[in-house]
């Protein structure tokens, strides 16, 4: 006998109290549901109701084995999700992307990654901290994060120092002037960029940057790329970005003179991530946009 | 928050991987001897000038063995191991006692007392000595002047302020044996309360034996990473330890009238810079809360 399909029919009754509405409930005609109770009955060995004139009501058995049946069946629930988890990761590849790299990068990365698996690639946006933690524990083949962060056990390849832009209120004296943007005239704004709590390591080091560079500033937290634009736009922020594509009306983008403020990444991997993903990333990303 | 969630949220917050075991020194009842907080606690760790700590201990015990005179005096050519503290900062000849080389060693873990301390007192006893004393975890391999020749080796440098330059940038992440435990001395932050609650107990060497080596690992001078963590009324004895990001210090926190507390914190930092006072503060903070959760009053 299939011993779940029959515990399923014994919780339903339990919960109905009645076995015309199970049937009901588990959509099926009430005769074969009452001799499928009465299967499993027999095959425990116990009475599992008493049938009486005012309805169905559980044996002192029945009670008792209803907890372990409902447990049963939820576990084998479970296993069905667990495997279809594995199922769906043998045919998809799981790329994480930092999400400051804008998506038509982000897009580009995982579809590269997931052909040189020969699979299908799902994306990831999300914060280096919870890339990273994803990474360690398996919920991602691979990413690409900020760097430097604390790379948990994860595997990691080489840094790659992306070039960045900067992104100034279109009223600021400084958006007047075409060419490269001296980073010392941004003194009255504040920089927008990504929590702290999302990479506390390159934030730190950003912040530095700037400070020794003659510019120090304070941070304007952004969750966002839109919440960055948003900052730069009603004129409270500047903002350093390495997506391309970023802007948006009464925004202007100029390069930042004197030495480049790059913004740098790295590929974290598994040891089982599929072989080939981690240099189709990095060739990627040093392809530039 | 447990005191472990907020060790680990410590090291988080400061970007850089950490682990931490903290235990009593002493208590009363039962339930002291088998109180701690664990983070990572028994897994290998980088020891760089922590391994000064075992040297201490086996020069304490050939003093009391009576292989050595303390006061001694020995010349240390210029030749020495570099080093930006102590005689390894000195361009001459210097010649103190053996006792004052080891204040030296631990105060301000001066490289060139420290490898002329560890040869006096006989490689092989200190490579013998976490054996000895139980420190499973724990493996000796050479002095300071040995990580620093692997180091040339790794960098391909000159030069050992040319090497750690190189494992300052931080665009080009470099694979040093100096930064794995896998190579040279390593241990466990469990290791290390171990033996300092062992130490300080007065276990491993003579009342004078042991008296001295608290004295010289409370006059530690540095006040950025354990000391940071704790109001001006707890005393601090420790040893740091520092070789590029790896930045580490284990010691022994006392409150007046309380039982001193033995906390082992080391940290490998994200950011390769040659300076990351966030991550110095974050082990006095990760200390703090792991001290805090083992303190009671002593009967």
């Amino acid at each position: 006998m299939n011993l779940l399909r029959h515990l399923e029919f014994f919780m339903t009754v339990a919960e109905e109290r009645h076995f015309g509405h199970a049937a009901r409930r588990l959509g099926m005609a009430q005769p074969p549901l009452s001799q499928g109770v009465r299967r499993l009955e027999t095959r425990l060995g116990v009475a599992l109701f008493d049938r009486g004139p005012g309805g169905v009501t559980l044996t002192p058995a029945g009670r008792d084995l209803l907890p372990r049946a409902r447990a049963l069946i939820e576990d084998a629930g479970a296993l069905d999700r667990a495997a279809r988890r594995h199922a769906e990761a043998a045919q998809v590849l799981r790329v994480g992307v930092v999400a400051d790299l804008g998506p038509r990068a982000c897009a580009r990365l995982a579809a590269r990654a997931g052909r040189a698996a020969g699979r299908r690639a799902s994306l990831t946006g999300g914060s280096t901290v919870a890339l990273v933690d994803a990474v360690s524990v398996g919920t991602l083949d691979v990413a690409v994060v900020a760097h430097p962060a604390v790379l948990e056990s994860t595997r990691a390849g080489p840094v790659i120092a992306l070039p960045t832009a900067v992104l100034l209120p279109a009223g600021h004296p400084a958006a007047g002037h075409p060419g490269p943007v001296p980073l010392r005239t941004l003194r009255d704004l504040d920089l927008a960029t990504a929590p702290r709590t999302h990479a506390p390591a390159v934030h730190d080091l950003l912040l530095d940057t700037l400070e020794t560079r003659g510019r120090p500033v304070r941070a304007a937290e952004a969750p966002d790329p839109a919440a960055v634009l948003t900052l730069v736009a009603t004129g409270a922020a500047f903002a350093l970005t390495p997506d391309p594509d970023l802007g948006t009306d009464a925004v202007v983008r100029r390069a930042a003179a004197g030495d480049p403020v790059p913004f740098r990444v790295r590929v974290v991997h598994r040891d089982d991530t599929p072989p080939g993903v981690v240099d189709a990333l990095a060739a990627t990303l040093r392809e530039g946009t | 928050m447990s005191a472990a969630a907020q060790v680990r949220a410590a090291f988080r917050d400061a970007g850089v991987r950490g682990w931490l075991h903290a235990r009593p020194v002493t208590g009363d009842g039962p339930r002291w001897a088998s109180a701690d907080v664990a983070v990572g606690a028994d897994v290998p760790v980088v020891m760089a000038s922590v391994y000064k700590l075992l040297v201490l201990v086996a020069y304490c015990r050939a003093v009391d063995a009576g292989e050595l005179d303390p006061r001694e005096p020995a010349t240390v050519r210029p030749d020495r191991t570099p080093g930006p503290t102590g005689i390894s900062a000195l361009a001459d000849p210097v010649t103190m006692s053996w006792r004052d080389l080891v204040t030296s060693m631990i105060t301000v873990s001066d490289n060139a007392a420290a490898d002329v301390v560890h040869a006096r007192v006989g490689r092989e006893r200190v490579a013998a000595l976490p054996a000895e004393l139980g420190l499973p975890g724990t493996r000796i391999r050479g002095g300071t002047a040995d990580v620093f020749a692997d180091l040339l080796a790794d960098t391909g440098a000159d030069d050992v302020a040319a090497a750690f330059a190189v494992l300052a940038d931080n665009d080009v992440p470099v694979q040093v044996r100096a930064l794995s435990p896998a190579f040279g001395s390593s241990t466990t932050a469990t290791d290390m309360t171990r033996l300092l609650a062992r130490l300080w107990r007065g276990e491993l060497a003579s009342p004078d034996g042991t008296a001295f080596a608290r004295r010289v690992l409370g006059g530690q001078i540095w006040p950025h990473r354990l000391r940071s963590g704790f109001p001006a009324a707890a005393a601090v004895a420790g040893k740091t330890g520092t070789v590029g990001a790896v930045r580490s210090e284990v010691g022994v926190v006392t409150y007046p009238g309380e039982h001193p507390v033995a906390v082992a914190v080391f940290t490998h930092a994200a950011r390769s810079d040659a300076a990351v006072p966030r991550a110095d503060a974050a082990i006095g903070v990760a200390a703090r809360a792991a001290v805090n959760a083992l303190r009671a009053p002593a009967v």
